[in-house]
């Protein structure tokens, strides 16, 4: 995905309370946005590894 | 009322499909006027077979031919090999017609191009539609660049010199110089070039502007901007209006996985805390109220549902602190002295948020919180209210709110010299007013006296604090006394016996500061207006040295000090303020330290005349 298209605070945030969900405790707020940053980079990053791939193909 | 239906055929036939008919009817009378009666022919030939002792072969045969001839009443169907006859109690079958003019389906897939399957939630849905949310508008490069938002891009020329591109051609780069457009002709023409593909972008903005990219490591991104990420976060999580995620202090949850708790379970909390008497921390309500127990999975949830829950509750207030989550209710028994209200203290210890707080002038922030204690010396106003007002030195000191809307928090102060405790709030300050601690009354009144110096000093318990002072052989002074057993009450000098280390210069006695026996106990309202009260304060205590008509006033800073705090708390910081703004008060040049007070000049009884006479003169014009 790109960075222009993420609204922080918005985007995957459904994906961050299933996980908080999952760990089965409260989490507090330093290891809720360090969780939130790696899921948003996690999105970035495979859309940069697609887009690679993609031009690889293209090429 | 039931049609007589008309049989046809010969008089057998018409006999035997009438019989036929009321035996149908009779099989179905319960059954709706257009209701189909079904029968087999086979049934009813096996039927018709006993009653006349005949062959059933020949009895079906007989049955077939009658109601054949009788179609208009009989219908006819075929089934598997089975001959089934059907009726109604009306006398005909009219099979059932589905009206298919207007079908949802046919909504849905008309006109031409239906919507696609994705968009039939928008249609059918069980679940409450998403709010709207602002969806971000992508503006393309060209209109930013026009605007002036980002800075014009310009190609870089091909910076490739003809002479390398001579020597290593490559097939497929993207050239534009003219010696190399000669090389392609020679070589074989190569398939045009792709377009690169538009580099992905993995910086983010931030609702606040900032930006990060998130190829950087989530270690050095939480080390560099962890305050503002946290914070965006938690606005964001605040303001979901879905509640995907809920807060309560610093901790958060999913909201749907939480427990609920009814209205009953609200009233049995709210029954303990006032049996009790005091607020209660989470845990316990949890153990006594709910029996559950920490060893068990999900407790940690429960404490923050719990916690959760209440926060939202108006009948509930927290008073707690991190690491002590503690819950009151309202008409709980109030936490220290009645005789000065909440708006009225806010006010008097309004001069700190003021920033006239010199607290730290001794002692430093990073030095309370290393070693965990403070040092202070009690003023009169403190030791008789049992208040202390929360300067910055007791604020590094003491715990912040958790919460955003915090107003108070329920501390126990204990004083292990004597192994006691008494339950203190805390009160946060809002706005211009300031803070303060309160319930230290019975503590100060039995052990200490003003001008005691006294320790505040942290425990491992994170809602506990400890008083101690140094102990010196038992002395007895007269000392200062607010004398309330009188409907006036006033200040007098008492014998009071004390074995705590004093400051000598803040110890109101009799011997140092007889005169304060003339102060005048000013309500609490009129004691927020600071000006005034150091006025009557210059008029008690000070050294008259003006004339009659022109009366002045002389006094040390010491002294002002210590009894403008008999009436009121101030600092030395605001005291010096005070003196300085106020227009009646000069510096004395003759004595270093010493203030003079003018009282501005009071009008004669002819004045008083004159002026009336004015003001009537004006009030005609």
């Amino acid at each position: 995905m790109d960075g222009k298209n993420i609204i922080y605070g918005e985007t995957a945030m459904d994906k961050l309370a299933q996980q908080v969900r999952a760990t089965g405790q409260p989490q507090d707020l330093q290891s809720l946005t360090e969780r939130y940053l790696e899921i948003l980079r996690e999105l970035v990053l495979a859309g940069e590894q697609e887009d690679d791939r993609a031009s690889d193909v293209y090429r | 009322m039931i049609e007589r239906p008309t049989f046809t055929g010969n008089e057998e036939q018409r006999a035997l499909a009438e019989e036929i008919f009321h035996l149908m009817t009779a099989q179905g009378r319960l059954f709706a006027l257009d209701t189909p009666i079904r029968q087999t022919l086979r049934n009813l030939a096996d039927f018709y077979a006993r009653q006349r002792q005949i062959d059933p072969e020949e009895a079906a045969r007989l049955i077939d031919e009658a109601l054949r001839v009788n179609s208009q009443v009989f219908t006819r169907e075929e089934n598997n090999g089975d001959v089934i006859f059907i009726t109604s109690r009306r006398g005909r079958y009219i099979p059932p017609q589905i009206d298919t003019v207007h079908t949802f389906k046919q909504r849905l897939h008309e006109p031409e191009n239906p919507l696609p399957v994705d968009d039939l939630s928008v249609v059918v849905t069980t679940t409450r539609p998403a709010l709207t949310t602002v969806e971000p508008v992508f503006i393309s490069e060209y209109w930013q660049q026009q605007a002036g938002l980002i800075p014009v891009t310009v190609e870089a020329p091909a910076e490739t010199p003809a002479t390398a591109v001579e020597e290593t051609p490559q097939v497929g780069e993207s050239v534009a110089a003219a010696p190399v457009v000669e090389e392609e002709q020679v070589t074989a023409p190569p398939a045009a070039p792709p377009s690169e593909p538009a580099q992905i972008n993995t910086v983010i903005a931030l609702p606040n502007g900032l930006q990060i990219d998130l190829r950087r490591p989530v270690e050095e991104l939480m080390a560099q901007h962890g305050q503002t990420l946290m914070s965006q976060l938690r606005i964001a999580i605040e303001n979901d209006p879905l509640r995907r995620l809920v807060l309560f202090g610093n901790q958060a949850f999913p909201e749907a996985a939480l427990v609920s708790f009814g209205k009953n379970d609200l009233r049995r909390i709210s029954d303990y805390i006032k049996e009790v008497g005091e607020p209660l921390l989470d845990t316990q309500i949890i153990a006594d109220i709910f029996y559950h127990n920490p060893r068990q999975s999900d407790y940690e949830i429960f404490r923050f549902a719990l916690n959760y829950r209440l926060s939202r509750e108006k009948d509930f207030e927290f008073v707690g602190v991190e690491g002590a989550r503690l819950w009151s209710v309202r008409n709980l028994p109030s936490i220290g002295t009645r005789r000065v209200k909440a708006s009225e203290m806010g006010q008097l210890a309004g001069y700190i948020e003021e920033g006239f707080d010199d607290s730290l002038a001794e002692q430093s922030v990073e030095a309370i919180r290393k070693t965990g204690q403070v040092s202070h010396v009690l003023t009169f106003f403190e030791w008789e209210y049992g208040i202390l007002p929360l300067t910055r030195a007791l604020s590094a000191l003491l715990p912040q709110p958790l919460l955003a809307d915090q107003r108070s928090a329920v501390l126990r102060f204990e004083m292990p010299q004597h192994y006691i405790s008494a339950l203190v709030e805390l009160r946060y300050p809002t706005g211009n007013r300031g803070g303060w601690l309160q319930g230290l009354e019975t503590l100060f009144h039995d052990y200490l006296v003003p001008g005691a110096l006294i320790t505040l000093m942290r425990t491992d318990d994170p809602r506990t604090f400890a008083i101690t002072y140094e102990e010196q052989a038992e002395t007895q002074d007269r000392l200062l006394v607010l004398d309330e057993t009188k409907k006036t009450p006033k200040f007098t000098f008492a014998n009071i016996s004390f074995a705590c280390v004093v400051d000598t210069d803040m110890l109101v006695n009799q011997q140092q500061y007889g005169r304060l026996r003339n102060l005048k106990v000013f309500s609490m309202n009129e004691r927020r207006k600071a000006d005034l009260m150091l006025e009557h304060v210059f008029e008690v205590i000070g050294t008259p040295v003006g004339t009659r008509t022109e009366p002045q006033y002389a006094a040390p800073f010491n002294a002002l000090f210590v009894a403008m705090n008999v009436l009121r708390p101030v600092s030395r910081e605001y005291l010096t303020h005070l003196l300085i703004d106020g227009d009646n008060f000069t510096p004395d040049e003759g004595h270093p330290g010493w203030w003079r007070y003018t009282p501005p000049p009071s009008l004669t009884e002819e004045e008083e005349d004159d002026k009336m006479d004015e003001e009537d003169f004006d009030d005609e014009e």
